[in-house]
């Protein structure tokens, strides 16, 4: 499933004296069984975009094309929604939040019951999303709020699963979680996509973004202002895009700016960089 | 004069399950110190056990001289501030002045003190001109300072930052922890406990305390703590990204020798 925005534009309180336009019209693509990252400062339109890929939000202008389905300004156009939201699965941040079922089991069935499966059928898909997340049978008949954070969060995902998704999108997904947390979820996505699902995050935390995404979409202010490969994008931040780059490309650059010619292209880990400065060093000294 | 000194503390939610297991530490007057561990480890645990929320099973807790119990315990937590994690759970007032005064009412400061104590913890986290602004309005750093603001406003001698930083936005983490080494410099005698994941955070401390399944594992200088590759390992530990640095470029038998950040390693290689 692709994802296509056409000149979106949308407002929040609209008709009253507080209107704030938070996207102004906004276009870009996003290809099918993608691994993109959406960034960008707090307040630059990222959460909002990003709630047009399932109705949740609907354009005051522009249209989103979500494979067959069309979300526009025209309410009564944005026909199927129930089933663009079973398509496109929504990560909010922090979901542990949302969990509220007395057991594990129970609170990813939630999901598929409100799709109108029976029990029978919504325990059966709750069973394979929490396999998918790595959690096991023992944790199905305790209480949600027993786990860990990043059991927690490994659950609240899986009542997503259970929809069984084509595009999964999700909001600061390792947000607070310490190193075995963000290792969990992040090895989570890259099975899922391997098995085929695209995945979009929205984060702010760029390493992330430079060991695991293919494409990346930086906002401002509400405007896209970069499209391409995460390793393009943090060789060419500037000031102005208020944009946190990983260490490693701040590093880099301050080499090139002493002349060391580093291929920022092809870098993603501490390991490719000092490699590339030893050849770097060797040339020099040689 | 010690801040806080722990003796053989033990401390369990269910019986014959310690997740504090036999523990001693001495954290003295002025010192910073970080401690880290993964989730579980029992690190907000201790944090818990030291504002007295939880009594422990055996072992003691002295906070400025005076052995927490029954009696201490009120006269210690005034003497203690803390800030958590999530910035939209410790908001009572509905505004940010209401806010920071709020500690400030409990403890019956009068008018005039209350007054210039807001403005001038307001001011110190730069928070000053949202003094009528309602939280909830607020960025996460945003509601982080005013927490600060209200905190530090009770002047305590013991800070405790758990996870302060880890739910912000890069942004906001940056305006926090600049906010704290400002405070921690005009204030050399301000003791401070940073609970945090955050290895780059830890590295900027005076001292790191890692903690395992109950345990004290390390406790040194951060240079210390972090160059302990087999217990950093072993815990899987992230390291600073320095260290991380430091150990690739040995593989090549090239020494950085004492570098502490990433301008010291650029300037070195262009040496």
């Amino acid at each position: 499933m692709s994802i296509k925005v056409c000149d979106l534009h949308y407002s929040y309180g609209l008709k009253t004296p507080n209107v704030f336009e938070a996207l102004h019209g906004l276009n870009l693509e996003i290809s099918d069984h993608a691994f993109a990252a959406i960034v960008g400062e707090t307040g630059s339109g990222k959460t909002t975009l990003v709630q047009h890929f399932n109705g949740l939000a609907t354009p005051t202008s522009g249209t989103v094309y979500i494979d067959d389905f069309v979300v526009t300004s025209n309410k009564r156009k944005n026909k199927n929604l129930m089933q663009l939201r079973k398509k496109v699965g929504l990560v909010f941040q922090f979901p542990e939040y949302q969990l509220f079922e007395s057991t594990v089991e129970k609170d990813v069935m939630v999901g598929p019951k409100n799709f109108k499966a029976t029990d029978e059928e919504a325990k059966q898909v709750a069973h394979e999303a929490l396999a998918a997340v790595g959690i096991g049978e023992e944790f199905y008949q305790r209480s949600p709020f027993d786990l860990s954070g990043g059991e927690k969060r490994r659950v609240a995902i899986a009542g997503i699963l259970a929809l069984k998704p084509d595009i999964l999108v999700l909001d600061e997904p390792v947000a607070g979680l310490d190193p075995n947390g963000v290792n969990e979820i992040m090895s989570l996505l890259t099975r899922l996509y391997n098995g085929g699902t695209t995945i979009i995050l929205v984060t702010h935390n760029m390493d992330l973004v430079l060991e695991y995404c293919h494409d990346v979409y930086a906002l401002h202010q509400g405007n896209l202002i970069y499209t391409g490969t995460p390793e393009q994008l943090f060789s060419h931040v500037t000031d102005e895009m208020a944009l946190e780059i990983p260490t490693i490309y701040s590093m880099i650059n301050k080499l090139n700016d002493r002349g060391f010619n580093i291929e920022e292209g092809k870098i993603t880990n501490v390991s490719e960089l000092v490699s590339q400065i030893v050849e770097r060093l060797g040339e020099r000294n040689g | 004069m010690d801040i806080l000194t722990i003796n053989n503390l033990v401390f369990s939610y269910e019986e014959n399950r310690p997740v504090i297991n036999n523990v001693s530490l001495t954290i003295k007057r002025g010192e910073f110190v970080s401690i880290v561990g993964h989730n579980g480890s029992g690190k907000s645990t201790l944090a818990q056990l030291i504002i007295g929320l939880y009594e422990a099973d055996s072992g003691s807790i002295s906070l400025f001289d005076m052995p927490l119990n029954h009696d201490n315990v009120s006269a210690i937590r005034s003497q203690v501030g803390i800030v958590f994690q999530n910035p939209d759970n410790q908001f009572v007032g509905s505004t940010v002045e209401d806010d920071i005064a709020f500690g400030l009412e409990n403890r019956n400061v009068s008018y005039e003190e209350m007054h210039r104590l807001v403005q001038d913890f307001s001011e110190k986290v730069g928070m000053k001109d949202y003094l009528t602004t309602e939280p909830s309005s607020l960025s996460g750093g945003q509601k982080q300072r005013v927490a600060l603001a209200g905190v530090l406003a009770m002047g305590p001698k013991l800070l405790i930052l758990d996870e302060a930083t880890s739910m912000l936005d890069p942004k906001g983490k940056r305006e926090i922890l600049e906010l704290i080494y400002k405070m921690k410099k005009e204030d050399p005698d301000l003791t401070i406990i940073s609970i945090t994941h955050d290895v780059e955070e830890a590295y900027n401390s005076d001292r790191v305390v890692v903690m395992d399944h109950g345990n004290f594992i390390l406790d040194g200088t951060p240079e210390e703590v972090f160059s302990n590759e087999s217990v950093i390992k072993q815990l899987k530990l992230d390291q600073p990204f320095i260290y991380k640095l430091k150990n690739e470029f040995k593989k090549y038998n090239i020494d950085l020798g004492d570098v502490k950040n990433v301008d010291e390693v650029v300037e070195k290689l262009c040496q």
